[in-house]
């Protein structure tokens, strides 16, 4: 496949002094200039980007670049500039195939645009055979409609087997003072256009310093939360896909958590009225939330059950797309509410009080972040340990869900509080938990789905003509999804007891377990 | 990847006029292709305005594919890349002489191509030669120009009774007619006859056109100067025929 390569202009290059050294230097082919408008691609969270490739959509042909090393690395003729959100939805089955484990459930969004002006320099030997493709590019990127500043810059396309007009003709950028990129010219285009590549992740990363105090660290974590809520808020409402409710929720979730589990920075109260308010936000987006699951499983129930009884599901499937289309457009209008935005911006200025006001703390606001966070780790760990241990064969299903709820606040504060760690063996710590609630939490899930299902079932109209049909299909799904949970459950002791083993105990206790001043450990 | 190699053991056929614009239609059609000149005159390096380098002798090339590799040059349009020929090409029957598995040899090189292009076209020098038998052997059709004249005729079938001598696969066989003058009797009688005779001959009828010779002035396929002339036309119908026969299509 061909690779392009891309060397911006310093502000001190002008287009007129390049093209006459240019000329001077080389024998050229020129092509008339043609104009095109370019479009950049990637999900919300950046998952090309974060792979290291670009996705452009450029007269009526869609390519995607991988930035190390300039190769288009897939090229399609696509004749309708509507670039489809998920790649199941693409026409082209290499490319549908390419981006399939690129974006995952995530739509595809316009990220930024530009106008180019293109001038294709052809470099030619002795024998008017082109040896290299230089095109110069004026570039104009657009916000909205506005059109943005705009750069210079040449592309650069070798030709197969002319490797040294190729290492001269770099040499000659190099000396005129070009520097080459690819990642420059997408950073510079996004930049213009208002964004800024890679800058969201659903990841948690906020850096803390251990000798913050905890009120100061608590609302470092709490400001970053609120951030990633507000971020998702358009994609929500415009309904893109369904990561954007999922990370607002995860960030409700963790936002409550951290005002639970980090005790006694802010008067308890105000720590409750606001877990209250929290809590409440997070209920009104459950049941959109689970409509959006079920309809992510769809194909994958349809799976599970031979093909006679498929049909079955179709009418079901359609009751809870109607459903969730209702219940979209009732998040809408809570998100659009003045109680949603008095709540989110009330929440704002309260974590922008500095601590050096007046106002009332809790008991340990003032104390440094380090000590509050090997204590509270530490202690869900142990509760984490004490609980998994009492699990046996006869236990109830019950205390396996608590388990998975204590597992899950354990792996937030990890999260919360990682940068005061050793990054290597936090990261270890994590990978180890995370394998035993990834067990957790499938057996929770097949338990739920049942539920539910089984809920169906119960709302079934015998007196309907397809009822028979469905009944059969919730039927078959449920002893399947039934099977797999056993074997979840079984998997259980093995996982746990992975979990608990005498290294990750003894490197749990090296990073949390704080020492009083008697020598006993608390 | 198909091998298609224009072959004859006549010259002066339309062998390399065929090659170098059958292979630019195909790639502009979206397939990956090269040109591989083995024919030492390097006609069709010339109209695609490469050079071999130095290094790429006949025993360099025979030798593995890692010299083919290097000396792949892309030509002046997109997909089409061509291994220009060198002179010392005209050795490579001695080369192949003394060698092991002498008449599967450019199978071997040809092997690595597969994955880089769908389509391998090779222009051959015209004799019978030892080169002659490692080509026949390694393409998938087997295009021959013929002449409609009472000599090309002949060698034509001289070729037919080679092949079958040696129990080759006769199947890709595909000749078709060039250099056609409608305007000579002999020419149109030995098409007519000839051509429903044996069955193997394309439809396409290549004319003889001047459009054609001046290749060598534009040194570029005629699509590019002549889009709408007659022979441009009809190698464009050539090459719809040959991909029918080529992926079953």
């Amino acid at each position: 496949m061909k690779s392009e390569i891309f060397y911006i202009f310093p502000q001190t290059i002008s287009k007129k002094k390049f093209l006459d050294r240019f000329r001077e230097a080389y024998r050229i082919n020129r092509a008339p200039v043609h104009r095109t408008i370019r479009h950049y691609y990637d999900t919300f969270d950046w998952r090309l980007f974060k792979k290291q490739r670009i996705m452009v959509e450029e007269e009526n042909c869609v390519y995607l670049q991988n930035m190390s090393n300039g190769e288009i690395e897939i090229q399609v003729d696509c004749p309708s500039v509507h670039i489809p959100h998920f790649w199941w939805e693409i026409d082209d089955e290499s490319l549908r195939k390419y981006l399939k484990p690129m974006t995952g459930i995530r739509a595809l969004t316009l990220m930024a645009k530009c106008q180019c002006r293109i001038q294709e320099l052809r470099l030619l030997n002795e024998d008017e055979k082109s040896v290299l493709m230089v095109s110069l590019e004026t570039i104009t990127p657009m916000q909205d409609k506005k059109r943005m500043g705009s750069f210079y810059g040449i592309r650069l396309q070798s030709v197969r087997g002319y490797f040294k007009e190729r290492r001269d003709f770099d040499r000659f950028m190099k000396n005129m003072g070009i520097g080459k990129t690819i990642n420059d010219l997408l950073t510079k285009t996004m930049e213009a256009s208002g964004k800024t590549p890679g800058d969201y992740s659903s990841k948690f990363r906020v850096t803390l310093r251990s000798d913050m105090s905890a009120n100061d660290a608590l609302r470092v974590i709490l400001r970053y939360l609120l951030r990633i809520m507000r971020q998702n808020e358009m994609g929500i409402k415009t309904d893109i896909d369904t990561e954007f409710l999922h990370d607002f929720r995860v960030s409700v979730r963790r936002t409550r958590s951290a005002l639970t589990q980090i005790k006694s920075i802010f008067p308890a109260d105000v720590t409750e009225s606001w877990k209250h308010n929290f809590a409440e936000l997070g209920k009104s987006t459950n049941r959109l939330r689970d409509l959006d699951v079920y309809l992510l499983e769809e194909q994958a129930y349809s799976n599970m059950l031979p093909e006679a009884l498929r049909s079955g599901l179709d009418p079901l499937f359609k009751t809870l797309q109607s459903e969730r289309k209702q219940e979209h457009r009732r998040v809408l209008q809570y998100l659009n509410s003045k109680a949603y935005l008095d709540l989110i911006t009330s929440w704002g200025h309260f974590l922008d009080i500095p601590t050096s006001n007046e106002e009332p703390k809790g008991a340990r606001a003032l104390i440094p972040i380090i000590q509050v966070a090997r204590g509270t780790i530490y202690k869900k760990f142990k509760k984490v340990i004490r609980m998994g241990k009492e699990i046996n064969e006869t236990s109830p299903d019950k205390n396996l869900h608590q388990l998975r709820i204590e597992c899950k606040k354990l792996r937030y504060l990890l999260e919360f509080f990682t940068s005061l760690f050793p990054q290597d063996e936090m990261a270890f710590l994590i990978g180890q938990l995370k394998k035993l609630q990834d067990n957790l939490g499938r057996f929770n899930d097949l338990s739920i789905q049942q539920e539910k299902l089984n809920h169906f079932l119960e709302m079934i109209d015998v007196n309907e003509s397809h009822s028979l049909k469905i009944a059969a299909a919730l039927g078959g799904l449920i002893s399947r999804l039934n099977q797999e949970q056993c074997l979840e459950r079984n998997n259980f002791k093995a996982r746990f007891s992975a979990f608990s083993n005498p290294h990750n105990m003894t490197l749990f206790k090296k990073l949390f377990r704080t020492v009083s001043k008697t020598g006993e450990s608390m | 990847m198909k091998v298609i190699a224009l072959y004859s053991i006549k010259g002066g056929v339309g062998k390399t006029a065929a090659a170098v614009n059958l292979a630019y239609i195909a790639s502009q059609e979206k397939y990956r292709t090269i040109l591989i000149d083995l024919d030492p005159q390097g006609s069709a390096s010339y109209y695609f305005r490469v050079r071999a380098k130095r290094k790429l002798t006949t025993k360099n090339l025979v030798k593995g594919f890692k010299n083919v590799e290097k000396n792949i040059r892309g030509t002046d349009y997109e997909l089409l890349d061509s291994l220009p020929s060198n002179m010392t090409f005209r050795k490579m029957d001695i080369v192949l002489h003394n060698m092991k598995r002498s008449k599967k040899r450019l199978k071997t090189i040809l092997k690595p191509l597969k994955h880089q292009y769908d389509l391998i076209f090779i222009d051959s020098p015209p004799n019978i030669t030892l080169v002659s038998e490692n080509i026949i052997l390694s393409a998938d059709i087997l295009l021959i120009p013929v002449i409609p004249t009472p000599l090309s005729m002949l060698t034509y079938e001289k070729l037919l009774n080679f092949i079958g001598n040696k129990k080759w696969n006769a199947s890709k066989i595909t000749p078709f007619f060039s250099m056609v003058e409608k305007r000579k009797k002999l020419h149109r009688e030995i098409v007519q006859k000839e051509g429903s005779r044996d069955n193997r001959f394309l439809k396409t009828i290549i004319p003889y056109a001047a459009d054609v010779e001046k290749m060598g002035i534009y040194r570029a396929p005629l699509a590019c100067y002549r889009p709408q002339s007659l022979a441009a036309r009809a190698y464009s119908d050539l090459w719809q025929e040959l991909k029918k026969k080529a992926f079953n299509t």
